[in-house]
């Protein structure tokens, strides 16, 4: 277990995004809050690649799928 | 229309789809359209099927907090949910310099990077030794802590570990409710702030000052130079204050906010608490909206002879400035991507500058603010003063819909206000301007200033076309052929 940190360098797991940020022709979708995606944004200071940023595809889950689930949301973005 | 009941015993602040029932996505038609359905109650939310990455609460939260001086900042969750913290702290750095404040303490975030084990046995020791670690090293005078998705769904109890903290170390130490998923409006996070700072930085008056709140970003100092002639200072807030700054903040004339989507909690409360008037009027942008806003501002100190003063006095400056700039701005078509309600006074200025708005993307909408006053409705001003919009709609940062519309609409500029927005605009060969410092369109001066910057935008397109030629876009042809509310359900 690691203490508190101060001043991080680095992120979490979530920033193994940007690796599928760097190929052509490949999308990551995040299953995630609403927020995570604009902290890896932010850790990269907006290197966005093929299709980073804002411009990944996200179910921003919300009270509600905390609760429930939110596996179908998942099913419906992968399919739109 | 309602005012909202503040409490500030609980904990946390209503979330703003319940307290003031915002919206994020809207697809319904003209601008005039959307004020009609929000002054009528029939604004319905509507659902997408397919969404990109949103702005969050914790991060708006930050965004006020990290600000003050004499403060740390604790984010409460795994070591992600900082990671952006750090373009706080440079923008705070940074424009520090234009308040005329040059010797700025760094600013050092920390968190509490909850791992695996937290999430199952509870966070609430990690968050003790943080706290008592930043007073340590750092010896603020209030401390912050933002909480997170993780920190709420395990449910630990802040409350308690904050009071108890409270008690040992000697300083406020103000928890600031604002986890990721509980809103679908991500500005809830600066009403989860503000509520904080209510709660525990801001005390009861003892006297009157000669002093105006500022609700506000980290623009430049333009406040001060406008309240001299009245006699009274601008006291900011939240960026840059001090906790002893935010503590006499009842004891004010007035306060002001630069933008009511970002003030409208505390203004109102302060109202409420401490009975410091509103300045209910829509921000100063555009010339009809300058003028009433100045006659709020003289009407509420008792400066009505002054105020007018001050208008004439600007009118005959800079009116034929504003004349020649629509000159050569006339007729150019613009598209307008930001946040409520800063978008909205970018289409006041756009308009003012003789420019045609021909769509807009708004990242949510509030059809009533706080304080329940219909003065304060910026979209209903500028749909009253300059008339409709057409193409607009309520778009939460999408950014699939935002290349749709340009692609489609092809504006001769297109005005942002968050990073990441403007992008767009050059892969695709429009000028694109992007102005985060919301005093700088302010007043007549405002609207030379930004005409001068669009003019410049417009006329310098050599590197938008050049990019335009060598950027891909992940779009496909066939999600430009369709109509942008494919994915509205």
């Amino acid at each position: 277990m690691s203490g508190f940190i101060e001043q991080e360098r680095y992120t979490c797991a979530i920033g193994a995004l940007q690796t599928v940020v760097a190929i052509p022709r490949a999308v990551p979708i995040l299953h995630s809050g609403p927020g995570c995606g604009t902290m890896i944004g932010g850790f990269f200071e907006r290197a966005t690649g093929y299709a980073g940023g804002n411009t990944m595809p996200c179910t921003n889950f919300a009270e509600k799928d905390v609760v429930f689930g939110g596996v179908n949301k998942l099913r419906k973005i992968v399919r739109s | 229309m309602n005012k909202t009941n503040v409490n500030l015993d609980i904990e946390s602040v209503e979330v703003r789809e319940q307290r003031l029932g915002a919206i994020t996505s809207w697809h319904g038609g003209s601008a005039a359209e959307l004020v009609e359905q929000a002054s009528c109650g029939s604004l319905k939310e509507g659902q997408r099927t397919f969404s990109q990455c949103l702005g969050c609460s914790t991060t708006h939260g930050a965004c006020q907090t990290i600000m003050v001086q004499d403060s740390v900042l604790i984010s409460h969750g795994p070591v992600g949910c900082s990671s952006c913290f750090h373009d706080f702290a440079f923008s705070y750095r940074v424009s520090g310099a234009n308040r005329g404040l040059t010797d700025l303490k760094e600013r050092h975030v920390y968190s509490t990077n909850l791992e695996e084990k937290e999430t199952i046995y509870g966070g609430a020791q990690k968050l003790r030794d943080t706290i008592r670690a930043a007073y340590e090293r750092e010896h603020p005078n209030a401390i912050f802590i933002v909480t997170t998705c993780a920190a709420g769904i395990i449910g630990d109890d802040v409350e308690s570990v904050v009071n108890e903290m409270e008690a040992e170390i000697g300083i406020p130490v103000c928890a600031v409710y604002c986890e990721g998923f509980r809103s679908r409006v991500w500005t809830t996070g600066f009403d989860a702030a503000y509520h904080a700072i209510a709660r525990k930085l801001v005390k009861p008056p003892k006297q009157k000052r000669k002093i105006i709140n500022v609700i506000n970003f980290w623009g430049y100092d333009l406040f001060n130079e406008w309240f001299k002639p009245l006699g009274y200072e601008a006291n900011y807030i939240a960026p840059y204050a001090t906790v002893e700054s935010l503590g006499y903040a009842s004891e004010a004339a007035a306060t002001m906010q630069v933008c009511p989507t970002l003030g409208t909690y505390l203004a109102h409360v302060l109202e409420q608490e401490y009975g410091v008037p509103e300045i209910k009027e829509a921000p100063p942008y555009g010339i009809p909206q300058t003028d009433a806003w100045f006659r709020n501002l003289g009407e509420v100190l008792g400066l009505e002879d002054e105020v007018e003063k001050i208008i004439k006095q600007k009118k005959e400056e800079y009116l034929p400035k504003i004349e020649a700039l629509r000159e050569k701005l006339k007729g150019k078509k613009v598209y307008v991507a930001a946040g409520a309600s800063y978008g909205h006074n970018l289409l006041a200025i756009l308009r003012e500058l003789g420019m045609e708005a021909i769509g807009a993307g708004i990242f949510h909408h509030e059809p009533r603010f706080d304080s329940g006053s219909e003065r304060t409705d910026v979209l209903k001003k500028v749909v009253n003063n300059y008339g409709d919009v057409p193409n607009f709609n309520v778009c939460n940062k999408q950014e699939y819909e935002l290349v749709n519309r340009l692609y489609n609409l092809k504006p001769d500029l297109l005005l942002a206000r968050h990073g990441g927005m403007s992008r767009w605009g050059a892969k695709l060969g429009i000028p694109s301007l992007l102005i985060g410092d919301e005093h700088f369109g302010m007043g007549y001066e405002g609207l030379v200033k930004y005409g001068e910057r669009i003019l410049e935008t417009i006329e310098n397109d050599e590197f938008v076309k050049n990019l335009e030629k060598h950027a891909f876009v992940p779009y496909t042809k066939w999600w430009f052929e369709q109509p942008v509310d494919t994915f509205m359900k």
